[in-house]
């Protein structure tokens, strides 16, 4: 055990040795005992564990609509009659269900191309003069960075982009 | 909304998985005994992680939303309720960070009257705690959701990992410099 990965465990777990890695904590005691900065890192650490404690538990209870959750529907599969869910993904539909008659063809053939050559007649051409009273708006060329400065994993502003925006279903829901 | 009670005593030793996989089925009883479980944990690390009591509110309530509407989609073999809903809080949390108000800067701390009675050790740990209070607002809201979730809960590193999304490794990293940053601006400001 050095100095410096005494220092290290402290820092990030505190003056507590009952947090800190089991196979650690015997070494980094013995070590506070001979090593005087170690020592006061480690007294330092405890009156800002003693802080941190408070701080994170002192939270006043709310009062939380529960009732109100409950009455919402639950939009899940549960919600759906089992003949009316759709098949996991994978599962092959029987011919049946998936066939198309000749005749149904044609007809969806034909509503497709009225429905671009309506789109078409009713679309209006832009030209420039027309565009003149529109103030445009830039937008900017890249997702900006979530990450604050000195957050040094970076990662944040991906998982913000990916995995903490809500999909459209779960705007929905809430 | 307790239609279908569940007896305190089968509660009391039935794990949150089991009160899940209820709620799964639509039990309304069930997600309530859910709701009072996780309400408060989920209440301290939303408003450790926002620094906003009211915007900490709104995000246990939608976090508990979602699960009741979104319980399909748990998935016990992928973590626990605890940490599945944990992990709903921090992402919530996160998604309002663009709508975090600014809070009291470090130096109107010093005008901030302490509520002690009369006891000096009682006035030196309100100073210290408002001074606390000040310098968390100027880190990050995931260096508070790790503040918040070791001291807090009690949570491993690995377990502040899976709620974060990264590794042990880089949670240790996050609260080392959440630590030292925080003594660093303490320290600063209790100099005359």
């Amino acid at each position: 055990m050095t100095r410096d990965h005494a220092l290290d465990i402290i820092s990030a777990y505190g003056g507590d040795a009952s947090r800190w890695p089991a196979t650690q904590g015997a070494a980094l005691l013995a070590l506070a005992d001979s090593d005087a900065v170690v020592a006061d890192a480690l007294i330092a650490a405890r009156q800002l564990d003693t802080l941190l404690d408070g701080w994170a538990r002192d939270v006043a209870p709310a009062t939380i609509d529960i009732a109100a959750i409950t009455r919402l529907p639950a939009v899940t599969e549960r919600l759906l009659p089992a003949t009316k869910r759709l098949p996991p993904v994978g599962t092959h539909l029987p011919a049946a269900a998936t066939a198309v008659s000749p005749a149904a063809r044609r007809w969806l053939a034909g509503g497709l191309v009225a429905a671009m050559a309506a789109g078409i007649a009713f679309m209006a051409p832009v030209t420039p003069a027309a565009d003149a009273g529109i103030e445009t708006v830039s937008t900017p060329a890249a997702v900006p960075l979530a990450t604050a400065p000195g957050d040094m994993f970076g990662s944040d502003a991906v998982a913000f982009a990916t995995v903490f925006t809500p999909t459209a279903d779960e705007d929905v829901l809430i | 909304m307790r239609a279908l009670p569940i007896p305190p005593a089968m509660t009391a030793q039935t794990p949150l998985a089991l009160l899940m996989a209820r709620v799964v089925d639509g039990d309304a009883a069930a997600f309530t005994r859910l709701a009072e479980a996780l309400q408060m944990p989920g209440l301290r690390l939303a408003e450790r992680t926002l620094n906003d009591r009211a915007g900490a509110q709104d995000v246990v309530q939608v976090a508990l939303t979602r699960l009741w509407t979104m319980a399909a989609r748990y998935d016990p073999a992928r973590g626990s309720v605890e940490g599945w809903f944990r992990r709903i809080v921090i992402n919530l949390c996160l998604d309002r960070r663009r709508s975090l108000k600014l809070v009291a800067p470090l130096s109107e701390a010093d005008n901030v009257a302490s509520s002690a009675p009369d006891p000096f050790e009682q006035a030196a740990a309100n100073d210290r705690r408002t001074r606390l209070d000040a310098a968390m607002a100027t880190l990050a809201p995931r260096q508070r959701a790790a503040l918040a979730m070791f001291h807090g809960d009690g949570l491993s590193m690995a377990e502040i990992a899976a709620a974060l999304d990264t590794t042990p490794k880089a949670v240790e990293g996050l609260l080392g410099r959440a630590r030292i940053e925080l003594r660093k601006l303490i320290e600063m400001e209790s100099r005359p």
